[in-house]
C-alpha cells in the first residue's frame, strides 16, 4: 500500500496523545496498520493475505476501563499471544481496577491473532485489545 | 456438595481458626493464610471466616455435584474446569458435575504453597466449638475431625448464590514485604530474648533461615545460625501462640503454627506478628526467611493495613455484587 | 513472694504474666482470679491460665500498651486468692515398662530408685492448676522436686493417650496421642475429653488429681 510517509508521520503524532491502541487504513492493495505500543507507535504494512485474515477477524473490547494487564498477576507469561489456541471463555488478558480484576475473556474458541493494547496501559470502555480468529467449528454459516 | 475425586492428602476444611476453648486446651487451627481465605470469601459475598477447604498437596481434583459459584485464592495451581482455564483469585461458575483441577504450581510471581477452594456460602460442616476448622489432635472439627480423603462429600451452603466473576490481585503485590530479597517477617521479641546470647541475638535478625522440610501446619522448623541461651532455661508451661518463635535445646528455631499445641516451656526468643503469619503460611519448605525487627505501633500499623486491605476488596467486590444483583 | 511479675508481649497476638517466685498453689489462686477479672476486659479476648502464669489473647491490641500493662499490674496486686477446690479424680496408672518408656532416664537423672520414684510420683494430691498443651489435658501442681527431670532433648514424635510423665518440675497426663517432650513413666486408662460432652474437658482447675499405683514394672 503506498501511503504518503509525511501523511503517516502525522496519524502517529495524533494516535500518540490518545488511547487508542490500534488504528487501520485500508486502500485497494492492502492496509496500513498503526499500532501504539506504550509511547511509541510502530507502523505495519499488513500482507493481502494476512489481511484477509484480518477481515475475519474479531476483536476483544475492553468491558469497562481500567488497567489493561496482559497476564494474571501472578503469571510470569502472558495470557495470550499471537497464535495461542484458547477455549471460549478463557482469559486473554485483565482489567484491574483498584485490587478488582476483570476477565477479558474469549467470546468463542480462537486463535489469536494479536494483543492490542500495552501491558500496564489505562482504557476505556471498547479499547480494542486482543484480535482473535474465531476457530471454525465445522458449522456452515 | 463437593465431591473430593483425587489427591486429598492433607486437605482440610478451615476457617480463620477457634477462638475462645484455649482454655480446654484446644488450638486455634484455621487458616495458615487467613487473608488468601477471606479473600475468596469477599469475591463469593461470603463473610470473611466461612469455612474452604485448604489444599497444600497437589495435584487435587473434586467436582461439583450441584451449580456451585466458587473461587480459588492462595498459590496459584493453575485451576481448570473440565480442563478449561480459570484465573487464580477469580469468582467462578461450576455447573453441576464439573470437575476443577488444581495442579502443582509451577513458576510464578509469588512463591506460595497452599491453595484455598472458596464456594459461594461456604463449606458447611458443622460448628464445633465456635468454629468449623479441623481440630487434628482433638480429631473434631472440619470434615469429621480429620483430613478429606478420596470419595469425601463435602457439604456446601447455598452455593449457586448469584454474583459477578471478578477476582482480585492477590495482597502480597500491595503488601510486599522482603529484606535483601529475602521474602520476611516482621517479629516483636518475647520473654527470653534478652536470655539469648547477644551472639544469637545478632543471629536472629541476620539469618537468612532455611524452611526445613519437617514443616507443616503444626510448626515450620527452621535451620540455619545456632541461637544459646546465655544458661541454660526450664520453663513453666504457659499459653503460647501461633507465630511463637521457640528455640529447644538443639539451638534450631521452630515456629509454632496453626495446628500448634496452645501452650509450651520452651524459650521464645520472639514471635511473628499477627499481621505476618499469613506470608509465613504460605513459605515454601527449602525456601528461606528473614526475621525483621519491629516496634509496637508497626506491629499494629501492619495490621490496620491488613484490615484495610480487605476493607477495600470488600467495599469494591461489594459495588460489583450489588451491579450483578441488578441493584438490590 | 519476692519479686516482679514480668510481662512479655506474644508478638500482637497476646501478653504473657509471669508471677515470680516459686510455683505454689497460693499463686495460682490468684491467677485464677486475675484470669476472672481480666476476661471480662473488651481489649481481651480469651485468659488462659498456664503454671503460676496467665496469657491474655487481645481481642483488639491496645495501642497504649503501657496503660493495659498497668492496668494489668494494679489488678494483681489487688485479687484475692479465689478459693477453688474442686472434686478429686483417681486414676489408677501402671508405671515402668513398655507404658513408661523413659523410666530409665528419670532414674539415671534423679539418682532414684524405680520404687522411689513411683513412692514419690503417687504420694500427692495434684492439684488441676490449668488445661492446655492439646484437648483435655492438665498442667498439674504439686510434684516432689525431687523426681524433677527435665524436657527431652529431642521430642517423642508420638505418646500414647494416658501416658503419665514428667517434664521439668511439672507433672502430666496426656489426654490423647501425640508428640510430647516429657519423659513417660507410666500409663493409664481415662478419658479427659470429649467434644460431645458438656463441658467437653474431664477436668477444670480446681479440681484435682491422685495417682494410684496398679503394677510397676521394674
Amino acid at each position: 500500500m503506498s501511503v504518503d510517509p509525511a501523511f503517516v508521520a502525522q496519524l502517529s503524532t495524533w494516535l500518540a496523545a490518545t488511547d487508542i491502541a490500534v488504528l487501520e487504513l485500508r486502500g485497494p492493495d492492502g492496509t496500513l496498520r498503526l499500532v501504539q505500543a506504550g509511547s511509541v507507535v510502530r507502523s505495519e504494512a499488513v500482507s493481502p493475505v494476512e489481511d484477509i485474515a484480518a477481515a475475519e477477524a474479531e476483536v476483544v473490547a475492553a468491558p469497562g476501563v481500567g488497567v489493561f494487564l496482559d497476564r494474571h498477576p501472578l503469571r510470569l507469561e502472558p495470557a495470550a499471544a499471537p497464535g495461542s489456541q484458547h477455549a471460549a471463555g478463557e482469559p486473554l488478558g485483565f482489567l484491574r481496577t483498584g485490587p478488582i480484576l476483570q476477565a477479558v475473556s474469549a467470546p468463542c474458541d480462537c486463535i489469536v491473532e494479536g494483543v492490542l493494547a500495552a501491558h500496564g496501559a489505562t482504557v476505556g470502555f471498547g479499547t480494542p485489545l486482543v484480535a482473535i480468529v474465531p476457530i471454525d467449528t465445522g458449522e456452515t454459516p | 456438595m463437593i465431591e473430593i475425586v483425587a489427591g486429598a492428602a492433607l486437605a482440610t476444611v478451615q476457617d480463620l481458626g477457634r477462638v475462645g476453648a484455649l482454655n480446654l486446651g484446644v488450638g486455634v487451627a484455621g487458616a495458615m493464610d487467613p487473608m488468601a481465605l477471606a479473600a475468596g470469601n469477599i469475591l463469593l459475598g461470603n463473610e470473611e471466616g466461612a469455612a474452604a477447604i485448604e489444599i497444600p498437596v497437589f495435584p487435587f481434583t473434586v467436582r461439583f455435584t450441584e451449580p456451585t459459584r466458587f473461587a480459588v485464592t492462595g498459590t496459584d495451581c493453575a485451576p481448570a474446569l473440565d480442563g478449561k482455564a480459570v484465573p487464580p483469585w477469580f469468582a467462578c461458575r461450576a455447573q453441576a458435575g464439573q470437575s476443577l483441577t488444581l495442579s502443582v504450581p509451577g513458576p510464578s510471581a509469588w512463591r506460595a504453597t497452599r491453595a484455598y477452594l472458596c464456594v459461594a456460602g461456604g463449606i458447611d460442616v458443622p460448628v464445633v466449638l465456635g468454629s468449623r476448622s479441623t481440630q487434628m489432635r482433638g480429631a473434631f472439627g472440619g470434615h469429621e475431625g480429620r483430613p478429606l480423603q478420596t470419595g469425601d462429600l463435602v457439604p456446601t451452603h447455598a452455593a449457586d448464590r448469584a454474583g459477578p466473576d471478578v477476582g482480585l490481585v492477590p495482597p502480597v503485590f500491595d503488601l510486599p514485604l522482603d529484606v535483601d530479597g529475602v521474602p520476611a517477617v516482621r517479629v516483636l521479641p518475647a520473654a527470653e530474648y534478652d536470655a539469648f546470647t547477644p551472639q544469637a541475638q545478632a543471629s536472629l535478625w541476620s539469618c537468612a533461615w532455611k524452611i526445613t522440610p519437617q514443616s507443616d501446619r503444626y510448626g515450620f522448623r527452621l535451620a540455619g545460625d545456632e541461637l544459646k541461651p546465655r544458661v541454660p532455661l526450664e520453663l513453666r508451661s504457659h499459653g503460647i501462640v501461633p507465630g511463637v518463635i521457640q528455640v529447644p535445646h538443639g539451638g534450631q528455631p521452630i515456629i509454632q503454627m496453626r495446628d500448634a499445641q496452645p501452650s509450651g516451656g520452651y524459650p521464645k526468643i520472639g514471635v511473628v506478628i499477627e499481621a505476618d503469619l499469613w506470608r509465613l503460611g504460605q513459605a515454601p519448605p527449602g525456601s528461606r526467611i528473614r526475621f525483621a525487627p519491629c516496634t509496637w505501633d508497626e506491629a499494629l500499623d501492619a495490621a490496620a493495613g491488613n484490615r484495610r486491605w480487605l476493607d477495600k476488596a470488600r467495599r469494591i467486590a461489594g459495588l460489583q455484587h450489588r451491579a450483578g444483583e441488578g441493584g438490590r | 513472694m519476692t519479686g516482679a511479675p514480668h510481662l512479655s508481649l506474644l508478638g500482637t497476638t497476646g501478653l504473657l504474666f509471669e508471677a515470680p517466685g516459686d510455683t505454689t498453689l497460693e499463686t495460682q489462686r490468684r491467677i485464677w482470679a486475675l484470669a476472672r477479672e481480666t476476661e471480662r476486659w473488651a481489649s481481651v479476648r480469651e485468659a488462659v491460665p498456664g503454671m503460676n502464669n496467665l496469657m491474655l489473647v487481645f481481642a483488639d491490641p491496645p495501642r497504649q500498651l503501657q496503660a493495659f500493662k498497668d492496668r494489668l499490674l494494679a489488678t494483681w496486686t489487688a485479687v484475692e486468692p479465689l478459693p477453688y477446690s474442686g472434686r478429686c479424680v483417681d486414676l489408677p496408672v501402671s508405671y515402668g515398662g513398655e507404658g513408661g518408656p523413659h523410666m530409665a532416664d528419670v532414674v539415671a537423672h534423679t539418682g532414684l530408685s524405680i520404687d522411689d520414684i513411683v513412692a514419690l510420683h503417687a504420694e500427692p494430691t495434684y492439684t488441676v492448676y490449668a488445661l492446655g498443651s492439646h484437648p483435655g489435658y492438665c498442667y498439674l501442681g504439686g510434684m516432689d522436686a525431687r523426681i524433677a527431670t527435665p524436657r527431652r532433648k529431642v521430642p517423642v514424635l508420638k505418646i500414647p493417650g494416658g501416658a503419665v510423665s514428667i517434664g521439668g518440675s511439672q507433672t502430666g497426663v496426656s489426654a490423647s496421642a501425640g508428640p510430647s517432650g516429657w519423659n513417660t513413666i507410666g500409663t493409664t486408662d481415662m478419658t479427659f475429653f470429649d467434644v460431645s460432652r458438656t463441658p467437653p474437658a474431664l477436668l477444670q482447675p480446681g479440681d484435682s488429681i491422685r495417682f494410684r499405683p496398679m503394677r510397676v514394672l521394674r
